[in-house]
Order: C-alpha cells, then structure tokens, then sequence
C-alpha cells in the first residue's frame, strides 16, 4: 500500500543552528530598519559598552535613542510575543491533537479582547495607563479558568475545544455590541488595539514578555518526553503513566496564560501561533517536542520580527496593522511548509 | 503474575453501571480470550484490568498489589507492570516507528528522560520480538494495518510489561494476518515475554483456537470458563445470539468446530 520510500533524514541540530542565525539577524534588521535607517556600526556603538546606557541628558545621539527607547522594546516584545504565541499554539496542537488549534483556541483571546473592550468602550481606558492590559489579563484569565473547571469536570479536550469556539462567538458578539454603543473615541481605540502592535513603550512588559516566553521554552524541552507521550492520545499516556488530564490542565494553564499575556499588551495576534508550529515541524520534521519546543520559540520570534519590520514600511513614516501584516507574511510561509511537507506531515494535516 | 478482580461494577463518569464482575481471576502463563456481542462490556472490562478505568466498586488486583486506591500503584509503577494495545489511531506527523516504539520506555526514565542503553536495548527487543525491526525508520503512519498493529504490540512491549492488554488488535487484519497476530501474541506468552496477555477479540474461531480458557463478556456481566465448557453449555451461542432479532436468532447457531455463527438447518 505505501511505497517504501526512505523517509527524508532529520534536520535536527543544524536547524536550530540556521534559525538562531536568522533570529540574530533578524534582531539586527529590527533594530536597525524603520523611518529612520541605523548604520550597522551605530548600532554596534550605541548597545556596546559606553553605548546608551552610559549617555546622560542632551548628549544623547539620535540613533541612541531610536534605538534604546523605540526599537530596543519593539523588538524584545516581538521575540517575546513571537516564541510565546508559537509555542502557545504548539501546546494547543498537542493538547487537542489537532492542527488547526492555535492560541485562540479556548477563546482566551476572545476573552482578553471583551475586557479591552469593555474598559476602552466605557471611556475609562484612556485616562488610566496600564488599564487596559489588566482588563485583558483579567478577561483572558476569567476564560481560562472556565476552561480548567471544565477539563476538570469532564476531562474530554474535545468538549473544551468547542466550549472555546462558542465562548469566542459570545464575547465577540458582547465586543460588538458594546462597540455599537460607544462613544466614537473608545471605539478607535479598541480598533487600534485589534490591529496589534509590538510598539511598547521602554520599561518591564517587553523584558517580561521574553522571560516568559524563555522560561516556558526551557520547561517545555525539559519535560518534552512526557508531552510526547500526549500525542498518543490520553488512554496511551495514561497507559504509559502520564497524568493525562493533570498534564492536559497544566499545558493548557500554561498556554492560556502566555497568550493572554502578549494579548494584553500587544493585541489579538493569534495568527503567529498557529502557522509557527507547522513551520516549525516542516522544517526539522520531527514531532517530537525536545527539538519542535526550542525551534518553534526560535521560528515565532524571527517570523515576527520579520513582520514588524514589514509593517514598519522601512523608509516612510507609515505603519500598517500588524495582524494583516503578519497573516500576509504567514500564510505563503505555511502552505510552502504544508506542500513541501506532503508525504509525511499529511495525516495529522488530514490531507 | 496473576491479575484478580473482585466485586468489580464498572461504569463511566455519571453514568449507569455497565460491567459486573464478582470475581475473575487472570492466572499466569496463557493468552486469555474477553468474547462476547457487540456492547456487552468487553472493552470496559479491559480497560479496567489494565488500570484506566477506575471501578466504581470492587478491586483490582496485580500480584498482591492493589491496582487503584490510595494504596494502589503509582501510574509509573502500574506502567511497569501492564501495557495496552487500544483501538485509538495514532500517528503524529513525523514520528518514525523507533521513536513510537521508544515511547514505551517512559516509564523507566527520570524527568529529563534521556534515552539509556538499557532503553535502547529494550526498544530494540520489542523491534525484533514482533518481527518489526525492518520498520524502525519508517514513519509510523505509512505502516499497512498489520504492521501497525505489530508495531503498536512492539511499543507496548517496550514497558517490559508482566501483562498485555489488547482490544480488538485484529479488528481490520485481512484472515491470515488475523491468525498471525494471536501466533505471535501466543508466543509472546509461550516465551515468557509476557507473563500473560488478555484480547478482547471478535474472532471467536481464533479465541477457540488459542485460549484454552475463555472470557464471556456479554450483556453487562462476566462468564470465566474453560472454551470447551462454555461451547457445550451453549453459553457462548447464547450470549450472541440474544442480542438479535429473535427470528434472526432462531437460524443461526455456533457451529463448534469452526467457532463461526453459520445459518441452522
């Protein structure tokens, strides 16, 4: 029935090698490209030592303070956002065994943007900084414990799939209609929220969004056998002594939290966490979490670096949204992966 | 190691009691049979024996440990000990046939879960006790169903399990992939491999064949006994039968040499 084809080798170890290579220079072009072009070795003399951080006051240079204040937590905050959603998706896939799960899966982005909405919309976000993240989170986090009571309660992550999706409809229907009532200034700021934006100002959120994104990519590589072990489905798990529906809660908690997390500061950029895992898999062609954890972290930070920068429109002082950026730049990306992956991606892809 | 089960009710989350069992005992050294229609518990039962479904009420027991309860085994240790093949299709993208055989290995590895030579060892066994070893590279999902179904026995073998739990593993084989299947399961007990492997089989004709002792698993209740007394008694032909219409019934019977339902008359 199958040709016995020898299947194509692992690309393992010299992967992760290329995509750290492309992250770095990915990093580079963030830092460098925008409105305003920084020369490599401006670059190199404002983040070296004596660089920015040293300079006081008015002697500061221009470049410096593109580069520190600007595009230094541009960029952290899309490495951040990007691993964090790539992997956040990768979990989801796993969990659900299904490929089309992503971040937005349980509705916690749903969840995040109602809470947006309802604080921009009441006309209070504006005057509060800060405000808006904490009604994200809060709204993410109301979702994500319904979703644990429920895998608590039923233990079948299909009934949380679909509990997800209706709980999507239902707080965007409640965004609609909260938008429909409000006055004109909230609405544009709940539209501006929706577009996305890595543009956050200099301070902890961006560095916070990293830590998590790296501590998770580095718990998630420790306890990879055991997440393997998920693949099977939770009877083979159970049968080879996973916790399945402990684990099942903790991988969900742990998903739900990122994505609510770079929601909150960054917008509903949900397409990143679904396209990346495919990417990821593609290229190393392994299913297996210890190489797929690290390479999916390293291919969402570069895939949004590279979509920032898009969206900046280097040279001009025009940015576009970073939501339809990112899906324009995703989705060629992925069914590339998809149809040069034919022969053995194909049954999980259910082609 | 014998597996007994006692005052066994088995029911899912909430709802009525499906399976009773008020004691049956699993003794070393053969392939038992679980037989019976259609919905009439086979699979719960198995999934019980094997530490998946937690019973309502009675005990299981492994040797003289207690399967589930406060004082039960740890899943790690329960992995040990027992090890399933199941009806679940699976087949990850990507995921070559070593790789899902050396799953089974979980259970013997700390939390970072390197791969040992003692692993590789074990994985390597599994490979070549169910004649499997020419498949390591391949993808686990362009496997014919018969090699699936001896790479699936091979990944639980890997658990260096005392019992091998199986539902249904000949369900889509073509006939002599059928009997293949139980020789190697035969052998795998003949060989001491497995201290005992138990089937829930469809393939009463096989049952017959292998299983000097039978389990009847029909309309929610447990019948143990030797093959020939359970033919004899007509238990087994009843147990089938009672589920269809009665004139559909009433023209068929078990044909006992060939263990094959067969028009009567």
């Amino acid at each position: 029935m199958h040709p016995p084809v020898p299947p194509r080798g692992r690309r393992g170890p010299a992967a992760i090698a290329a995509a750290c290579a492309a992250l770095l220079a990915a990093t580079a072009a963030s830092l460098m490209l925008g409105s305003v072009h920084v020369g490599f070795s401006d670059l190199l003399a404002v983040l070296g030592p004596g660089g920015g951080a040293s300079s006081g006051g008015d002697s500061v240079s221009a470049a410096a303070r593109i580069v520190t204040l600007v595009r230094l937590p541009r960029t952290v905050t899309a490495i951040g956002v990007g691993s964090a959603l790539g992997l956040a998706g990768l979990v989801m896939q796993t969990v659900f065994r299904n490929a089309l799960a992503g971040p937005g899966v349980l509705g916690v982005t749903a969840g995040a943007g109602l809470g947006v909405a309802a604080v921009l919309l009441a006309g209070v976000g504006a005057s509060i900084p800060g405000l808006t993240a904490v009604a994200a989170m809060v709204g993410a986090g109301l979702v994500l414990v319904l979703a644990l009571t429920v895998n608590r309660i039923v233990g079948q992550p299909v009934f949380l799939l679909v509990l997800g999706l209706l709980f999507g409809y239902a707080a965007s229907s409640i965004t609609t209609l909260l938008m429909a009532a409000a006055p004109g200034e909230g609405l544009e700021r709940y539209v501006v929220w929706s577009f996305g934006s890595f543009a956050l100002p200099p301070g902890a959120a961006p560095w916070v969004i990293l830590a998590a994104a790296g501590a998770t990519t580095a718990a998630l590589t420790v306890a990879a056998p055991r997440v393997d072990a998920l693949l099977l489905g939770p009877q083979y798990a159970e049968s080879i002594g996973i916790h399945a529906r402990r684990l099942h809660g903790t991988l969900i908690l742990l998903a739900g939290t990122l994505t609510g997390l770079v929601t909150a500061f960054t917008g509903p950029i949900v397409f990143l966490g679904v396209a990346v895992p495919h990417i990821a898999r593609g290229v190393v062609r392994s299913s297996r979490h210890r190489i797929l954890v690290p390479m999916t972290a390293l291919t969402g930070a570069s895939l949004a670096l590279v979509a920032d920068i898009a969206a900046r429109l280097p040279g001009s002082d025009r940015v576009l949204p970073l939501n339809s950026v990112m899906a324009l730049v995703g989705v060629p990306v992925v069914l590339a992966v998809i149809l040069q992956a034919q022969p053995e991606a194909t049954e999980e892809l259910g082609l | 190691m014998r597996i007994l089960a006692r005052g066994l009710e088995l029911a899912y989350r909430g709802g009525p009691t499906v399976v009773v069992a008020d004691r049956l005992e699993l003794p070393d050294g053969e392939l038992v049979s679980l037989v019976g229609p259609n919905g009439g518990g086979k699979t719960t039962l198995l999934r019980s024996l094997a530490g998946l479904l937690p019973p309502r009420a009675g005990t299981v027991t492994i040797g003289d440990r207690p399967v589930y309860g406060r004082r039960g085994l740890s899943r790690r240790d329960r992995a040990r000990l027992l090890s399933v093949v199941l009806t679940d299709s699976v087949a990850p993208a990507y995921l070559r046939v070593r790789e899902l055989v050396a799953m089974g290995r979980l259970p013997y590895q700390r939390l970072v879960g390197r791969e040992s030579s003692d692993d590789r060892r074990a994985v390597d066994r599994a490979l070549a006790q169910t004649g499997t070893a020419h498949l390591a590279g391949r993808p686990a999902g362009r496997l014919s169903d018969g090699e699936r179904q001896r790479v699936m026995i091979a990944r639980a073998l890997a658990q260096e399990p005392e019992m091998l739990l199986l539902d249904e593993p000949a369900a889509h084989l073509d006939p002599p992939h059928q009997t293949a299947l139980f020789q190697l399961l035969d052998t795998l007990v003949r060989d001491g491999i497995v201290s005992t492997a138990v089937i829930a089989t469809h393939h009463l004709h096989l049952a017959l064949h292998f299983s000097p002792r039978l389990v009847l698993v029909a309309g929610g209740s447990v019948h143990p006994g030797a093959a020939a007394d359970l033919l004899e008694s007509g238990a087994l032909e009843e147990a089938f039968l009672r589920d269809l219409p009665p004139a559909t019934a009433a023209e068929s019977r078990l044909d006992p040499r060939r263990g094959w339902f067969v028009p009567s008359g």
